[in-house]
């Protein structure tokens, strides 16, 4: 009872989300490419209460990467990165992600490959190391094994491999998605036909910065991909295209399951999270903004998320999912007009 | 101030020992605001021979020479808006730095990391090599606040010593060791210090909670001290080195047991220090790759 006198419902709030079959104590993920190049560093941010972590990319043999600089800051609510996907092989990493299932939360891994079969092989490694589900980093701007190309910028392409992985493992697999495409909704589709489980987005997006005085690119390897506060707009609105493209396959009877929709691009805060959400994002992923405020980023959002709908009187967050997306319904895409 | 490296003049070169240079920079940020064992990545944006190119038209293998490395800040001058990072030719990085002329221009980020204590009354400080760069920067500091200072420093020749005219006017006690007994006393720092500590055991060092000991040098080294120190139950603090990509806590490359070396170090204090296993065993490639010291 308050001092009024009425009684006071405090119904308790429940961040659990199911993806892909895992029960997630909340929808917060550690986005690949953070902290995520050794287990002890998954481990601890484990311990911080995200719902699952994602390890940086891992390929088929090892690689150093490119030469610093290759994380910048350019300006405020501006990253730029350019790591060159330093990993040690997919074998040595196995051992990483035995040490990161101690965590206690899923695992999931990040792959790429220089070529489907590359691609194969690393997925069907990571499932014998353990991992729980396995990201698909087609967008990664610095394959430069492609020919300057992403695979992700191609459709043919993403099917051929996103196929090959396909077959390569039974575990939940995840595509993350350029934002670099003149449609993305073109690369949706091409997941949903190859059976894809979620679908994350976005990675960076292509960036240069030029240092006046010394008069050059100031990244190693001159080009990078942005991310940080400054790209979450777009995110925000790549994540609203991708769910109604999936809510108009559903209508045209192509697409009979639900896919997730993992959003990620600059959320620094609860409030984020829940406007990915109000867009028909399941669950988040979360990086950049590690570098703001540390591994406390995560009990922050997670608290916040919880006070926020408390505030609102949600239980759950599917009572609110996609909230905002009617409003978009006619206006979000040339072929709804 | 964002962390992107800002480009940053060359006022002056030293040449201090065999391949060893001492460059001051000019740059308010850092002399004003760091502390003994804070680094910063140094950016060196072009080859030595391509600086005087009036147009840029760079191959990019060029590029494969080029690296920003972390530097132990080695002295601070708040007045003159300077400060120093004292280098060591080791590889291509280094050696292309060491070709450049006072007035070029690196790129600088920082002061970064977590810095040396100065909450001691007495302090030891034992260096190795070019190890001693950041350990001149501490003295200078606690001489100032007038701590009791006693330094072992070792070298691995005469040729290769640093500091020891200057560090001898701010130590109460300093002792020199070269692995070849070129000069002062034969041998290594570490064995220098656990017979110093034997010889003033009865003085009471390890019930004194007022002494500390700071260290930073070869890993097997600090190793060795770190073993010293639990002996005879004293606190330390090390500076440790490893590979860094990114320097501002977000890549985890430089992690060393889930501890970043960037972020959470290069200092540590001892009492951390034993959850480290890895210490003087193993280190991560650029490609987070674990390989024996």
């Amino acid at each position: 009872m308050n001092s009024q006198g009425v009684k006071v419902v405090q119904e308790k709030v429940d961040l659990s989300t199911n993806l892909c079959g895992f029960k997630l104590k909340n929808p917060i993920i550690l986005a690949s490419g953070f902290l995520g190049s050794n287990g002890e560093l998954l481990k601890k941010v484990a311990a911080k209460g995200v719902g699952a972590v994602v390890t940086k990319t891992v390929g088929m043999k090892e690689r150093q990467g490119y030469k610093n600089p290759t994380v910048i800051e350019p300006m405020q609510n501006v990253i730029l990165n350019a790591m060159g996907l330093p990993n040690p092989g997919c074998r040595e990493f196995a051992k990483e992600i035995g040490v990161a299932k101690e965590g206690g939360v899923p695992v999931i891994a990040s792959i790429f490959g220089t070529t489907t079969k590359e691609f194969a092989k690393v997925a069907s490694e990571m499932e014998h190391a353990g991992a729980d589900m396995i990201e698909i980093n087609i967008s990664c701007p610095h394959a430069t094994e492609m020919n300057y190309k992403l695979i992700g910028q191609n459709p043919r392409l993403t099917r051929k491999v996103l196929t090959a992985v396909r077959k390569a493992t039974k575990l939940p697999l995840i595509v993350k998605l350029s934002p670099n495409v003149t449609d993305i909704t073109e690369f949706v589709t091409v997941a949903v036909e190859c059976n894809i489980d979620a679908i994350c987005a976005i990675n960076t997006i292509q960036a240069l910065e030029i240092d006046p005085v010394l008069e050059r690119p100031v990244l190693g390897n001159l080009l990078g991909g942005q991310s940080g506060p400054s790209i979450r707009c777009i995110a925000l609105r790549k994540v609203a295209d991708i769910a109604l493209h999936l809510e108009r396959m559903k209508e045209k009877g192509k697409l009979s399951k639900d896919i997730p929709i993992i959003g990620v691009g600059g959320i620094r805060d609860a409030l984020d999270v829940v406007r990915f959400m109000l867009v028909g994002a399941t669950c988040v992923q979360v990086g950049s903004s590690i570098l703001y405020e540390d591994m406390q980023v995560f009990p922050k959002i997670i608290r916040g998320l919880e006070a926020h709908m408390r505030a609102k009187g949600y239980t759950n967050t599917s009572e609110f999912k996609n909230k905002a997306l009617g409003l978009l319904k006619h206006v979000s895409h040339p072929e709804a007009n | 101030m964002f962390r992107t490296p800002r480009p940053t003049k060359i006022v002056r070169i030293v040449d201090e020992a065999e391949r060893v240079k001492t460059f001051y920079l000019q740059d308010a940020k850092v002399a004003r605001s760091s502390k003994a064992g804070q680094f910063v990545l140094v950016w060196v944006p072009f080859p030595a021979n391509k600086l005087s190119n009036t147009k840029i038209d760079l191959d990019p293998h060029d590029f494969e020479l080029l690296d920003q490395i972390p530097m132990s800040i080695s002295c601070a001058d708040p007045a003159n808006e300077t400060f120093g990072i004292t280098v060591k030719e080791t590889g291509e990085t280094t050696s292309e730095l060491h070709k450049y002329p006072v007035g070029q221009n690196l790129g600088i980020i920082g002061p970064l990391g977590h810095p040396f204590s100065y909450k001691a009354d007495t302090c030891i400080l034992v260096g190795g090599g070019i190890g001693v760069a950041p350990l001149r920067f501490l003295a200078s500091e606690l001489a100032a606040r007038r701590r009791k200072l006693i330094g072992i420093m070792g070298f691995r020749t005469k040729g290769e010593m640093l500091f020891v005219k200057e560090m001898k006017k701010m130590f109460d006690e300093l002792i020199v060791t070269t692995d070849d007994g070129s000069y002062g006393k034969k041998g290594s720092a570490t064995s220098c210090f656990g017979k110093y500590l034997g010889e003033h055991r009865d003085q009471g060092l390890g019930r004194d909670p007022g002494i500390m000991v700071y260290s930073c040098g070869p890993e097997l080294m600090i190793k060795g001290v770190l073993n010293l120190c639990e002996q005879f139950k004293l606190r330390a603090e090390v500076s440790l080195e490893r590979y860094i990509h990114c320097g501002i806590g977000i890549c985890g490359f430089c992690s060393i047991n889930g501890y970043r070396v960037c972020k959470d170090g290069p200092v540590f204090p001892s009492a951390k220090l034993g959850n480290i296993k890895d210490l003087g065993l193993f280190r991560r490639t650029s490609s987070g790759k674990k390989e024996s010291i």
